[in-house]
């Protein structure tokens, strides 16, 4: 029989497996929020960089840049914006903690049935506390922004 | 067989799609789908094996214990990776199952896939323990004195140590579904379990996997905690790793070390 | 598996990674405070931001802001094609 390389990229769950996160809890959730919310807040920061930077072409140009985000849908961006920093930033703090070891319960003798000690209750209400806090800032942002 | 036909009448069926490809020749893929008779207790790898024997014999699975302790019987089970054996039919609450090859592990045939880079990566880590005492020296007899352990050194690494690399974890993980070069959940907490342990004295361990594509690409999506059928928590000794690796934890094992025989007598 | 003759390992990398992003916190953190202790409209009057430019310490807040994180974002970027 012919034999399988060992690199063989064969049955490779890929990005596609990526895409779905809802089949291994809250976790996989939380680790999907903070890469999207990791690439959108750069490619944020790059374009906030740049619209910022026309300051130095004096006050025409920087305020016809502005008003690029007076619009409805930019507003609704730069919402999205805070959401996404919310999040990145509560869901990063948690994750500086348990990379570090921090939170996760100690090894013990495990007992049928088995409950995985680093999926405990302070990971799954560090991910919640995390989405309400940028669910709450996107309410304030909304409030004035389009409040006005 | 006339009679069992005759009570079994109002005997439960549940329908299984099982994946089926030959790589070797080349076919192509394609789902089989079969009604099978279940009872509460019938597990998936039952009725894959009654698929074999009453049904069609050419369905190529593997296994061996059938009670989760060899780790063959790993696949695809409605979606998510489980041992088969270890499944029951009535606990999943779907009429239809379906039965895939573990993902991230190359297909072989149906719903067997190839170990080979499972296997290497764990090996990679040097899954051993390696002591000076009695090995580097050739004039040294035979060992005559055992290591002393206590209960809460054995502790340390026990729960890891009950691994039955059935690659459950690894076909889970996010990483290793596009990074081949991840030692995986298991490597890495197999890793930690040697490093943890009091016994063990290589030099330069951890280095093993502070690379590129080595620990640190874990993101600790928890899936391979999610997965494992033994309750070994594979995300927990990668964290407890990196804690070592940053310094946040100190290794007491050197000091152990020099404090030698005041620690044993104290533990005993 | 073992790769060497690397400039920082690793472990080194994802300790900047990490520090970047605790440190981003705290520099963002008087970023928005400074929008948001005048009405917010006013907040983006082309003479405030000039007046703001000239307060050496916000100055430096922003230029680190931007070294923190350009650092932690693109190293964000570099794990994610590590594939
Ligand atoms: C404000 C405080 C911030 C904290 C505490 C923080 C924390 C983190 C942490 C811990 C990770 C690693 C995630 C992992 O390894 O699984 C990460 C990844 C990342 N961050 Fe941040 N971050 C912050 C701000 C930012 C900002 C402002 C940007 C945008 C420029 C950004 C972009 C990224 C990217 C692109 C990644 C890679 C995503 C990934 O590894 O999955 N972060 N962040
Ligand atoms: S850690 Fe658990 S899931 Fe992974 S190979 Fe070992 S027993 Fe299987
Ligand atoms: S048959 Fe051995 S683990 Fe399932």
């Amino acid at each position: 029989m012919k034999e399988i390389e060992h690199d063989s990229r064969n049955n490779l769950e890929g990005i596609k497996g990526w895409l779905n996160p809802s089949r291994y809890g809250w976790e996989r959730i939380s680790y999907w929020f903070q890469r999207l919310t990791g690439v959108f807040l750069l490619i944020y920061f790059i374009g906030h960089v740049y619209e910022t930077s026309t300051i130095v072409n004096g006050q025409n140009a920087w305020e016809s840049f502005l008003e690029l985000t007076q619009t409805v849908w930019g507003h609704l961006f730069l919402i999205m914006v805070i959401g996404a920093s919310s999040f990145h930033s509560a869901n990063g703090i948690r994750l500086i903690f348990t990379h570090v070891g921090i939170g996760l319960g100690t090894p013990s003798r495990p007992d049928y049935p088995y409950s995985p000690s680093s999926l405990n209750y302070r990971q799954k209400s560090g991910i919640w506390i995390a989405l309400i806090l940028s669910a709450a800032a996107m309410y304030y942002g909304f409030t004035v922004l389009f409040g006005e | 067989m006339i009679n069992s036909n005759e009570n079994n009448k109002d005997e439960k069926k549940i329908v299984l799609k099982i994946f089926r490809e030959n790589t070797a020749q080349k076919t192509d893929s394609h789902y089989d789908t079969f009604n099978v008779p279940y009872k509460k207790w019938t597990t998936v790898l039952d009725a894959l094996l009654y698929v074999k024997s009453y049904m069609d014999p050419s369905v190529a699975i593997r296994y061996s214990c059938r009670m989760a302790s060899c780790g063959s019987c790993g696949m695809k089970i409605n979606g998510i990776p489980r041992l088969a054996c270890y499944t029951k039919i009535s606990e999943l609450e779907t009429s239809t199952i379906e039965c895939e090859p573990l993902p991230n592990l190359p297909v072989i045939r149906d719903l067997v896939t190839d170990f080979s880079r499972f296997f290497n990566h764990h090996k990679n880590i040097q899954p051993y323990i390696q002591s000076k005492d009695g090995v580097d020296d050739p004039d040294t007899e035979k060992k005559t004195f055992s290591f002393y352990q206590s209960p809460d050194e054995v502790d340390k690494y026990l729960q890891f140590s009950y691994c039955i690399k059935c690659g459950l974890c690894y076909s889970a993980c996010p990483t290793v579904g596009t990074d081949l070069k991840f030692p995986g959940p298991q490597a890495l907490a197999q890793l930690y379990r040697y490093y943890a342990d009091t016994r063990d004295e290589t030099k330069n361990r951890l280095d093993i996997v502070d690379d590129r594509h080595g620990i640190w690409r874990c993101h600790f999506a928890g899936s391979c905690s999610k997965v494992c059928p033994k309750g070994v928590d594979p995300a927990l000794g990668i964290q407890l790793l990196r804690s070592y690796m940053l310094g946040i934890s100190k290794n007491d094992k050197k000091l152990a070390e020099k404090n030698e025989i005041q620690t044993d007598e104290e533990s005993i | 598996m073992m790769e060497r003759h690397r400039m920082l390992k690793e472990s080194q990398i994802m300790k900047i990674h990490y520090i970047t992003g605790i440190a981003a916190i705290f520099v963002v953190a008087v970023h928005i405070l400074m929008r948001l202790i005048v009405p917010f409209g006013s907040s983006l009057e082309y003479d405030y931001i000039i007046s703001n430019y000239k307060n050496i310490f916000y100055v430096f807040i922003l230029e680190s802001i931007l070294v923190l994180i350009s650092i932690h974002g693109f190293n964000g970027i570099r794990i994610i094609l590590l594939v």
